[in-house]
């Protein structure tokens, strides 16, 4: 049941932060930041370490509370909504670091995560659906801790794709891949966003970023730097001297 | 399905406690109900530590509460048959008390070690105030909380007119501990179950994955004070005393050491584990009670050493592992979640 219920505010935008900040005592992690995420948007994140990427998920999830500012989601201000109820509104989350239960098998980690949502006649059927997306069904009675770091994180994102959500923050998917690994992941990010899921991402690798994103943001210093498609942020020169290199 | 020992140990316990009164004398019948009513204390802290990951000292209060508000309710009370309805206040009483106790550490996100420090002070608190209750003032009713030297004569517990002493306590408790045991089983193989694994597993995913992680955890920890309740309850019918000394240090430490060198994650080790220190603290009593903590101590410290999981878990998963290469298929345990194997 969703018994808060926040104020509406009418936008395109299925994920809007208007105004945003967090400031840790003097450490101005974000500062006033503007970020719409439209629906059926595959949006990534850019920026150097340290600019803010991460915080404002955590933001978005209800991890820290902003200093100041409001969050969207459906054109519903869920700034002081919990973390549990925002997933519950349709957004999910796969963290930088893999956040799988290690001692327990995939199964039981996706039944952890789907368990909530599904009844227990349809569970089964559903995690399987999910596993095989992922690649991952025949290590399903695997105990986590035995999986390769790239299966965790295809794990993951399967735990989150377990309740059904309508916007998936994904924190540096490919982080700690090989190529054919990280080829598979973009692969599947485009294949969760063909069938309807709004995906925001956070990455460092530029070439994974070309081939999925349709629309960059860059951070820096915790405030929006530069906006736009692939190509109109490579072509930026600013970016290009604070970002992307000189080459 | 397979046979695991742990199964099978648990049958086998269950009937030869309920045959054993048949084979003693009525003085180790009644030794034996009092290691079985200090049985749940260690089932209440399974359940919350062991499943749910809340590290607690605080099971000696909801013990203390459940004991002192049986013996007020029941002697404020002139009716003897008055005993079950002040068994089942009672256990309330420890389960609100720790239910609002948890709503205010997890919604507060207080976790990890500070609920240890947080609880381990609240029950040296009530046992200094208890202590300096032997003024005539300090009574509720018509009931003295007698400082150190606690409440005597508390009414033991008659179901209509059939007092529960002797064999009839013992079968008593032993009905309630096949229930409870039973319902913890069922629990932590329920949905609920799997939730409250995963908050021990990983408190902040699990939250992030939608689960009103705080909500979860007050519920648990009310459950793990009522049954905390329950014991203090048998404790006081049993002894028909209870005194500030439950709330000790000595009491808030011993469920701690024995649930976690048994095994905390395993409710039938818990219980084996707390059956075999109290009988052991009895033979020992006569040359020095102290020399059975000793003894545990050192046995927790080894525990830690070399099987982190618990004692009786570890002998378990031996025999698991002897039984099943007996059989020619070595199979590992996988996960904890008992979940079954998909074809």
């Amino acid at each position: 049941m969703k018994k808060k219920l926040v104020e509406k505010d009418h936008s395109s935008a299925l994920l809007e932060l208007r105004d945003v900040g967090k400031y840790f005592g003097g450490l101005k992690a974000v500062d006033h930041v503007n970020i719409s995420v439209n629906e059926g948007d595959l949006h990534c994140l850019i920026g150097p370490n340290g600019a803010g990427k991460s915080t404002i998920f955590k933001m978005v999830m209800g991890v820290y509370k902003p200093t100041m500012g409001s969050i969207y989601f459906k054109n519903k201000n869920i700034t002081n909504l919990k973390s549990w109820d925002r997933v519950r509104q349709g957004v999910s989350i796969k963290m930088q670091i893999p956040g799988v239960f290690g001692e327990l098998t995939v199964y039981e980690n996706m039944k952890i995560a789907a368990q909530r949502y599904y009844r227990h006649s349809e569970l089964k059927n559903k995690i399987l659906e999910i596993c095989d997306l992922l690649g991952i069904t025949h290590l399903r009675d695997e105990i986590v801790n035995n999986l390769s770091h790239g299966q965790q994180q295809w794990l993951e994102i399967g735990m989150s794709l377990a309740s059904d959500p309508e916007l998936l923050l994904l924190d540096e998917p490919a982080a700690g891949m090989g190529p054919e690994e990280t080829n598979f992941t973009a692969e599947l990010i485009r294949k969760l966003n063909q069938k309807g899921i709004t995906i925001l991402f956070i990455d460092h690798d530029m070439d994974f970023v070309k081939k999925i994103a349709r629309k960059v943001t860059v951070l820096h210093f915790g405030k929006t730097f530069a906006e736009g498609s692939v190509e109109e942020i490579e072509s930026n020169q600013d970016v290009v001297d604070i970002y992307l290199g000189k080459s | 399905m397979t046979l695991k020992t742990e199964n099978v140990v648990a049958v086998l316990l269950f009937i030869g406690l309920f045959i054993y009164p048949l084979f003693v004398n009525p003085y180790q019948v009644m030794n034996l109900s009092y290691f079985l009513s200090m049985v749940f204390l260690s089932l209440s802290l399974a359940l919350i530590w062991g499943y749910c990951g809340i590290f607690s000292f605080g099971q000696a209060v909801f013990f203390g509460v459940g004991g002192y508000f049986y013996a007020i309710f029941t002697m404020n009370s002139q009716l003897s048959t008055i005993t079950p309805i002040g068994f089942i206040l009672g256990i309330l009483a420890g389960g609100v008390v720790a239910w609002i106790l948890g709503y205010f550490m997890f919604y507060g996100g207080v976790n990890d070690v500070f609920v240890g420090l947080i609880t381990l002070c609240l029950t040296l608190v009530l046992e200094t105030f208890m202590g300096q209750t032997a003024g005539s003032e300090w009574k509720i009713g018509q009931v003295g909380l007698g400082g150190f030297n606690g409440i005597n004569g508390i009414p033991t517990l008659q179901i209509g007119s059939l007092s529960l002493t002797g064999n009839n306590f013992y079968y008593f408790v032993l009905m309630i501990l096949l229930i409870v045991f039973g319902l913890l089983k069922f629990l932590t193989h329920s949905k609920f179950g799997s939730s409250v694994i995963a908050i021990r597993e990983n408190r902040d995913r699990t939250r992030l994955l939608g689960y009103n992680v705080p909500k979860i955890q007050s519920f648990v920890f009310a459950i793990g004070g009522a049954l905390a309740s329950l014991s203090g309850i048998l404790y006081a019918s049993w002894g028909s005393y209870i005194t500030p000394s439950v709330f000790g240090l000595t009491s808030a430490t011993i469920p701690v050491i024995l649930v976690a060198a048994g095994g905390r994650k395993n409710f039938t080790a818990s219980v084996i584990f707390t059956l075999l220190y109290y009988w052991f603290s009895q033979a020992l009593s006569a040359s020095g009670n102290q020399f059975a903590l000793i003894i545990l101590g050192l046995t927790l410290i080894l525990a830690i050493l070399f099987v982190p999981d618990g004692i009786v878990v570890a002998l378990f998963n031996w025999c698991d592992h002897l039984f099943s290469r007996n059989k020619g298929k070595v199979k590992l345990e996988k996960g904890n979640l008992h979940e079954e194997k998909i074809s």
